[in-house]
């Protein structure tokens, strides 16, 4: 016996009929994967933004740089921030003399208030030689309008981007501007690029020598170590490293410093970028789980509660892999329906939490990467026709009398 | 040659497990049934009409016993294929219905030749005028909810006929309607028996129902008490309505 197929158009239509009649129980299993679906979209989606947004952060990195903080680990940073351990000119001797390195520039910062008018805003102000590196040398970020400093530029500053477009003070300020800096005058010559942070886009950058002049002679925040093209990255931090220990007489293992490479840099990011994305997946994870056994539970007393019909469709000729494949399609159009509506809410959501970062001065775009979307949609079907397949195929078995019995 | 029987019990036997004990539903049922006949079963309640009705439309299978249907041992069939004979041989018109209530009545008539792969067109074709035929012609978009019990038996039967099946088995097909639309499903049964020479089979505990068949089998206890011509049928201790 030739065994027949049904179409699966007619499938479809039978489906599409069972919504028609029972809309509220319908919608009650979808808004269960909606939940789960919305939630996933628009956490992931937002992670992934963040790590498109670092990585394009990290794009306008020079890759021959190489930079050396005081202190070690975390909390090297913090050192660097308050300005307790510092790097000094002995320091830049000593990698000068490493094969392999260009140049050597050091940076000094001091968070210093910045005034327009009547309005004081703090920030850090970064110093550094001109006649040893531009701005855009080290950043890539240099003045998008103005210049570059300039040796012998004395109370000149280039000013962060957000200082010309975003909100720092009432007015916007611009290229022969005068602002205040720690009290004394500078005149802004340069506007730089856009970095994409809020702490590097209202930084403002001076002569070193002018640094000198208002806060006398201090250590370097900061070296920015610039290499030959060509030459492996790795070796020559790790000469900078053995260098600066001679020099500062220390044993490998005590180092009060940290040399990263660029790339270093990027990968330490990365890990801290990674456990978010894992926490995050984590909670969609279990939102997605619960959307998924609310679906099972409904389509479960749905099937259970259409025994009967199951025994007639049985009694006028319905094999039992078309009463499996009615069930099939219907939970699948179910977890379909459900996730599309939940990548839709769950992309609004992202682009909400997107224009309130980008008002706050944050240029953070969530993404929207394939996968994620197909993904969403393909698990939705999945799970929805899965947890319609398995009570199906339960009741179909059943004796169509036993099943006309209900 | 004789015309071998369209369906054909041996010795055929149902016990169910209700809980501990074991109930004989039909204790060896020996039934020979011919292409165009038309057959009442009658018999209280409990005395295994409606299993019987089970047995012949292979809704349910024999404890022990076969059963053959247009030559066919359907005991021993699996449930794929006894899905398909169901479809093409027999056509069920039950007690309550048994519509599908999300399905209108044209619908309905039309699932079992969906089930048949046949094609849309003709399906609605073919649905149509079966559905006139029971003289539902004007209420074939109405919802089974939308229609009277009498109204809603002539939609089942029309989906009973629809396939063109060699049996049609009732099961007490005016059990559920008041006594007038019985009497119009009982004269439909007639006409299609008389005009169209089709095997029917009723199960019911009426009387009326079951003078309009031309052959009574009367079952008592699981096994049968009678079984023969309906025209001077004592009809002892069965319900007049």
């Amino acid at each position: 016996m030739m065994m027949q197929m049904v179409e699966i158009k007619d499938y479809f239509n039978f489906a599409l009929r069972t919504f028609r009649h029972k809309p509220t129980r319908s919608w009650l299993t979808i808004i269960g994967i909606v939940i789960g679906i919305s939630a996933v979209i628009a956490l992931m989606s937002l992670a992934q933004g963040m790590q498109d947004t670092v990585n394009q952060m990290f794009e306008k990195l020079n890759p021959n740089s190489i930079y050396v903080i005081p202190g070690s680990g975390i909390y090297g940073t913090l050192a660097a921030i308050s300005g307790t351990e510092q790097l000094t000119n002995a320091d830049i001797s000593a990698i000068e003399k490493v094969n392999g390195v260009e140049k050597v520039v050091g940076f000094a910062t001091v968070l210093a208030g910045i005034e327009k008018g009547d309005e004081i805003k703090y920030s850090f102000v970064m110093g550094y030689d001109p006649a040893e590196m531009t701005l855009n040398e080290f950043s890539s970020v240099g003045p998008k309008t103005g210049r570059e400093l300039k040796e012998g530029d004395r109370y000149k500053a280039i000013v962060g981007w957000n200082y010309a477009n975003g909100n720092i003070f009432s007015r916007s300020i611009k290229v022969n501007d005068d602002i205040t800096i720690a009290g004394k005058t500078f005149t802004v010559v340069g506007i730089a690029e856009r970095v994409g942070n809020e702490e590097d886009d209202k930084q403002v950058y001076i002569p070193l020598e002018t640094m000198e002049e208002m806060y006398g002679e201090m250590g370097y925040t900061n070296l920015f170590v610039l290499t030959k093209a060509n030459y492996p990255m790795d070796i020559i931090a790790e000469n900078i490293k053995d260098e600066l220990r001679d020099e500062r007489d220390l044993e490998e293992g005590q180092e009060d410093f940290t040399v990263q490479t660029a790339e270093q840099l990027l990968e330490t990011y990365g890990i801290v970028l990674t456990i978010i994305q894992v926490i995050v997946i984590g909670i969609a994870g279990i939102s997605l789980l619960v959307g998924g056994i609310g679906i099972m539970n409904t389509m479960y007393t749905t099937v259970l509660e259409r025994t009967r019909e199951i025994g007639i469709m049985k009694a006028i000729g319905a094999k039992n892999s078309d009463i499996i494949m009615i069930f099939l399609i219907e939970s699948g159009i179910l977890g379909l329906v459900g996730g599309a509506i939940g990548v839709i809410i769950g992309v609004g959501i992202s682009k909400a939490v997107e224009t309130i970062t980008l008002q706050s001065g944050y240029p953070f775009g969530a993404s929207y990467p394939v996968w994620l979307i197909g993904g969403a949609l393909l698990f939705s079907f999945a799970i929805g026709s899965l947890s319609g397949l398995l009570p199906a195929i339960q009741a179909a078995k059943k004796k169509p009398a036993d099943s006309l019995r209900y | 040659m004789k015309e071998k029987p369209i369906i054909e019990l041996e010795n055929v036997r149902k016990t169910y497990r209700m809980g501990e004990v074991n109930v004989n539903a039909l204790c060896g049922i020996n039934i020979k049934i011919n292409r165009g006949e038309f057959v009442a079963i009658i018999g209280h309640s409990g005395s295994g009409k409606s299993t019987l009705m089970n047995m012949i439309g292979s809704l349910d299978l024999p404890t022990r016993g076969r059963i053959k249907l247009d030559g066919i041992d359907i005991s021993s069939l699996p449930e794929s294929q006894l899905a398909q004979l169901r479809g093409k041989k027999i056509g069920f018109v039950f007690q309550s219905f048994n519509l599908i209530p999300t399905l209108t009545a044209i619908e309905n008539v039309m699932l079992p030749l969906m089930f048949k792969n046949v094609s849309e067109e003709e399906r609605k074709e073919r649905s149509e005028k079966m559905l006139a035929r029971v003289g539902m012609q004007a209420r074939m978009e109405h919802l089974p909810k939308e229609l009277s019990g009498g109204e809603q038996q002539r939609v089942a039967i029309a989906r009973a006929l629809v396939v063109e099946p060699e049996v049609i088995l009732a099961d007490e097909p005016t059990g559920n309607i008041d006594y007038k639309s019985g009497l119009e499903i009982m004269k439909l049964f007639d006409r299609l028996h008389k005009e169209e020479k089709r095997t029917i089979i009723v199960v019911t505990h009426e009387r009326f129902v079951a003078q309009y068949a031309e052959r009574i089998i009367q079952l008592q206890d699981g096994t049968i008490l009678k079984d023969g011509k309906a025209k001077g049928f004592d009809f002892n201790g069965i319900k007049q309505k």
